[in-house]
């Protein structure tokens, strides 16, 4: 993988005080260098066909990195072609339709396909070096996750290449975006795309949140991680409650747009607005998913060049933490303009203004750290000042945007463009160049040099702040936004000059910034494992590139990882001094440790490579493929060849027998993940199901919404469910959790419990389906649609139980569970848990909602 | 096998999600009581519904207090704690400010 070799990396100077240890390395080479061979013949991928079954978190966190960035580059072409558009009045570029659908896919791309990927991307290939790691906690899912990425994404560029793509704006308003008004495929392509996508934003959430929790070095407490993991593990928390109302939303949309249940259309009883609480639910805490692992990375690298350790550590997680609720509280302050109650105005006015606060503390942290130390202005940190000029301007118009009176005034005008502009660019873009900058010779080993790197900046900053000051002028002066040609009498035309000509320096600069990235990859010259002198485990890895395994040892943390000394224990770690050491058994192993303390409680041993996750992904296209084309009739042999492809995932490695303690080093020995009674799986699906519970409470909120707010209620024709099926549908989810619970408790009956499990499930899903069929025709009112889609939520849970038993049958079978190894086991017991509680609410739900609905008279 | 220490987040988190809770509480409650026109019956000087919100407010508050003073009655050190009292300062000074508008903004 590297031709770094040891030998060379002998060569490089060193500081002084490292000489003792240069010895050492020397001394060690050849055993080094068997390690290094043994470690990569395990984790390492061949070349060719293999690559499709990557798993390896340094392969795929550079996937999401590159295709997000081919996405950026396409994104930016479609921003040009807005400014070309709008560079003078009345222009003949574009027709309006065709303009449409460049400014969605424009915002699309940017915000789902470029923005959320980068940092996830970022975040793979980081957060297990940063940790201590060898990977992260569920490698396969990160395969996954990028390809459900690059096939949504290709499915959106390839409507766009086709003339269909959407065009309703990157939020996807209704009514527009609904059938009347929309009846082309465009809006679908948005709807099961970015659906597609998101699979991979809550896989990736699960992953972080696991990872940071349950995967670190041993020794690494809470307090001593990297401030980078803390704000990944907080942006994880927030993906898995944000994104599921979006998800939830356009299944809503699409499920009305391709069935005609009337969720968002007014005279059946829906409401547009509906969408719109549904998507700013997750639309507004979008913005700081966005920031956050932006800030990561600059409380990762300015006290690096600051030359001392970041100030207020503890305070900063506590904003987070406190930016991290906030920004879910904010989510009205996009709809002032619909006639909501004054009142209900102020909470999230408030919230709007409170959540600068937080961001305030990250800012004056970054400002005490600079001041009190000696900071460099090396080319990352030119970037972060661009951040820190470009982030505070657009945050300042953010408070001024939260006060209802003058949003009221600037509401969809060129001023609401200009201020989101500089909060994602400000907020993210100049600080992922200043990472991109900071951690490219942990890429290629070589260092950037400079010259053009600060000509791109200066392109950059001046091009920026030259396009999108002059949208806060035009915005005031009443421009609205959307529109693809204004009258040359309004005053607007030389400033949008100015703006286009604006974008045009901007893309020059991004140009060489990706000439530099590229010319530094080819001819950069090389560096030693730790170019910045930095305190954090990344540049522990002793050499560079990366190789696949991160560490030949694993570390013990005993002070806080960013104050290590990353040469020193790099080359220790390459010597073999620390924790799993020694390659055995083909087995790809790291730690697993106590979520607080930091322990070293377990050894996980992690999947190898597999097709799995991409015949996965090609299965969940072909089913949105299928809606997308209304091809029925081949959603069911999609369904089946989804489950099909995930019970193809290979049973994790050495579950085959009760093996007991293992040595992890000397003097120390642990169990194996698959003998503890909460692995990193059981987490996965504890997370999971958070992000489901947030669909679903999401879903009964929707539909009380409607019985609240929307018009043309009550339902005429509405009607009781008998209370014979929910009886027996609660009765049959409530057998089917306690048949999952005596398969886990007395793994000797493990057949018997399975067989009542699945009782359980026949007699809910049969009926669930007697009262779905009981619901007077849900295309006629929301109120029908509303309980159907509940009814169905239940139901499709009880399959996916019945999912799980079948696997429990099948581990069975293989002889792989035993009391110790009932992972499978307790995993389907959360579900059955779950399906249980959920369900049974569910059906009270219908029953009250039919009351609420009218239909008690009925 | 050792068992996880799953509430050891919970200082942490605590304040904020009576924060969240509250806040969904009264945003629901205010939207449901304009609807109902709760605003509309009398009741105890004022009105129902500014009745129910100022009640809901004052316990999200109450509840929060009542956390940092359990917090401050078990003072055990560490990192956790520390950070969870930062978090609870500011889940308190958030209530104040989200919601003292309910005493006299109008209603519906």
């Amino acid at each position: 993988m590297s031709d770094h070799t040891p030998e060379r990396e002998a060569d490089t100077p060193l500081p002084p005080e490292d000489a003792r240890t240069r010895s050492v390395y020397a001394a060690g080479a050849p055993e080094m260098a068997a390690r290094h061979r043994a470690l990569e013949a395990i984790w390492g991928t061949p070349p060719g066909i293999p690559q499709f079954s990557v798993v390896n978190h340094n392969i795929i966190g550079r996937r999401f990195i590159v295709t997000s960035l081919a996405f950026f580059v396409i994104g930016g072409l479609l921003a040009m072609l807005i400014r070309v558009q709008l560079a003078s009045p009345d222009a003949a570029f574009m027709e309006p339709g065709l303009y449409a659908q460049v400014f969605t896919m424009h915002g699309t791309i940017m915000m789902f396909l470029f923005a959320i990927p980068l940092f996830e991307g970022i975040a793979i290939y980081f957060l297990p070096k940063l940790l201590g790691s060898r990977d992260l906690a569920f490698p396969r899912l990160s395969a996954f996750g990028y390809w459900c990425y690059l096939f949504g994404g290709l499915m959106l560029l390839g409507a766009l290449a086709a003339g269909v793509a959407p065009d309703g704006g990157w939020f996807m308003y209704t009514p527009l975006s609904s059938l009347p008004w929309s009846p082309g495929i465009n809006a679908d392509v948005w709807l099961l795309g970015v659906t597609f996508v998101e699979i991979s934003a809550v896989s990736a959430a699960v992953e972080l949140l696991v990872t940071v929790l349950r995967v670190r070095a041993p020794g690494m407490s809470l307090d001593r991680m990297p401030i980078f993991a803390w704000y990944m593990l907080i942006v994880g928390g927030m993906m898995l409650i944000g994104f599921p109302p979006l998800i939830l939303g356009s299944i809503l949309l699409e499920v009305e747009r391709a069935f005609d249940l009337p969720f968002f259309d007014p005279l059946r009883g829906g409401d547009p607005l509906l969408w719109q609480h549904l998507f700013w639910l997750f639309g507004h805490p979008e913005v700081y998913i966005i920031f956050l692992p932006a800030a990561g990375a600059i409380s990762t690298i300015l006290p690096v060049f600051a030359g001392r350790p970041l100030v207020g550590y503890r305070l900063i997680v506590a904003a987070i933490v406190a930016m991290a609720f906030l920004s879910f509280g904010l989510w009205v302050h996009h709809m002032y303009a619909t006639g909501l109650p004054h009142l209900s105005l102020a909470f999230f006015s408030a919230a709007s203004a409170l959540v600068a606060v937080p961001t305030a503390v990250q800012i004056f942290a970054w400002l005490a750290t600079l001041a009190h130390g000696r900071p460099r202005l090396s080319i990352p940190m030119l970037h972060i000042f661009g951040f820190f000029v470009v982030f505070v301007a657009g945050g300042l118009t953010g408070v001024m945007l939260a006060m209802v009176p003058f949003d009221l005034q600037a509401h969809d005008t060129h001023f609401v463009v200009a201020h989101l502009h500089y909060v994602l660019v400000g907020g993210f873009l100049f600080p992922m160049m200043a990472a991109g900058y900071y951690w490219l010779p942990h890429f290629c080993g070589r260092m950037p040099e400079g010259g053009l790197s600060r000509i791109a900046f200066w392109l950059i900053f001046g091009g920026f702040n030259g396009t999108f000051f002059m949208m806060h002028l035009t915005g005031l002066l009443g421009m609205p936004r959307r529109v693809a040609h204004y009258p040359d009498d309004a005053g607007w035309s030389m400033l949008n000059l100015l703006s286009s000509l604006g974008s045009f320096v901007m893309a020059i600069g991004i140009a060489l910034v990706i000439a530099d990235f590229i010319l530094t990859m080819r001819f950069g010259k090389r560096t030693r494992p730790d170019p910045w002198q930095a305190g954090t485990l990344e540049w522990a890895v002793g050499r560079l590139p990366a190789p696949s395994y991160n560490f030949a040892a694993l570390p013990a943390i005993s002070v806080r990882a960013d104050q290590i000394a990353p040469q020193n224990l790099g080359r220790a770690l390459a010597l073999g001094q620390g924790y799993l050491a020694k390659a055995r058994n083909h087995w790809q192993e790291t730690a697993g440790s106590d979520m607080i303390t930091g322990a070293f409680e377990h050894i996980i041993i992690l999947p190898r490579q597999s097709y799995a996750p991409f015949f996965s992904a090609l299965a969940v296209g072909s089913f949105f493929l299928a809606m997308l084309f209304k091809v029925y009739w081949a959603i069911p042999l999609s369904v089946l060849a989804i489950v099909a492809t995930f019970l193809a995932w290979p049973p994790t490695t050495a579950a085959e027998r009760d093996r007991g303690l293992m040595p992890a080093r000397q003097g120390l020995d642990l169990p194996l993940h698959p003998e503890v009674a909460r692995p990193p799986t059981w987490w996965g699906m504890v997370f999971t199901l958070a992000a489901d519970l947030t669909l679903f409470v999401s879903l009964l909120f929707g539909a009380l919404f409607l019985w609240l707010a929307a018009p043309n209620w009550p339902p005429p024709g509405n009607a009781m469910p008998q209370m014979i099926w929910l009886a027996l549908a609660a009765a049959g989810l409530v057998v089917a959790a306690i048949g999952g619970r005596v398969a886990v408790r007395q793994v000797p009956r493990i057949v018997a419990g399975l067989l009542i499990c699945a009782a359980g499930y026949a007699l809910a899903l049969g009926a669930t389906c007697m009262l779905m069929a009981g619901v007077p025709a849900p295309t006629a009112h929301a109120a029908n649609a509303a309980r159907f889609v509940v009814l169905a939520y239940g139901g499709f849970h009880a399959g996916v139980g019945l999912v799980f038993v079948a696997i429990g049958f099948v581990r069975r079978w293989q002889g792989v569970v035993s009391a110790r190894r009932a992972g499978d086991l307790r995993i389907g017991q959360l579900w059955h848990d779950y399906t249980a509680v959920t369900g049974i609410v569910a059906l009270g739900f219908v029953a009250l909602f039919a009351v609420l609905a009218g239909g008690g008279a009925g | 096998m050792r068992r996880d220490h799953a509430p050891g987040f919970a200082p942490i988190l605590v304040g904020f999600i009576l924060w969240a809770v509250g806040f969904l509480a009264l945003y629901a409650g205010h939207a449901t009581g304009c609807e109902l026109g709760w605003h509309m019956a009398p009741a105890l000087g004022t009105n129902l519904l500014r009745l129910v919100l100022i009640g809901g407010a004052v316990g999200l508050l109450a509840a929060l207090l009542a956390t940092g003073w359990w917090m401050r009655r078990h003072p055990v050190q560490g990192f956790v704690i520390r950070l969870g009292y930062y978090a609870l300062i500011a889940a308190t000074l958030s209530a104040v400010v989200n919601f003292f508008a309910v005493f006299w903004l109008p209603l519906c």
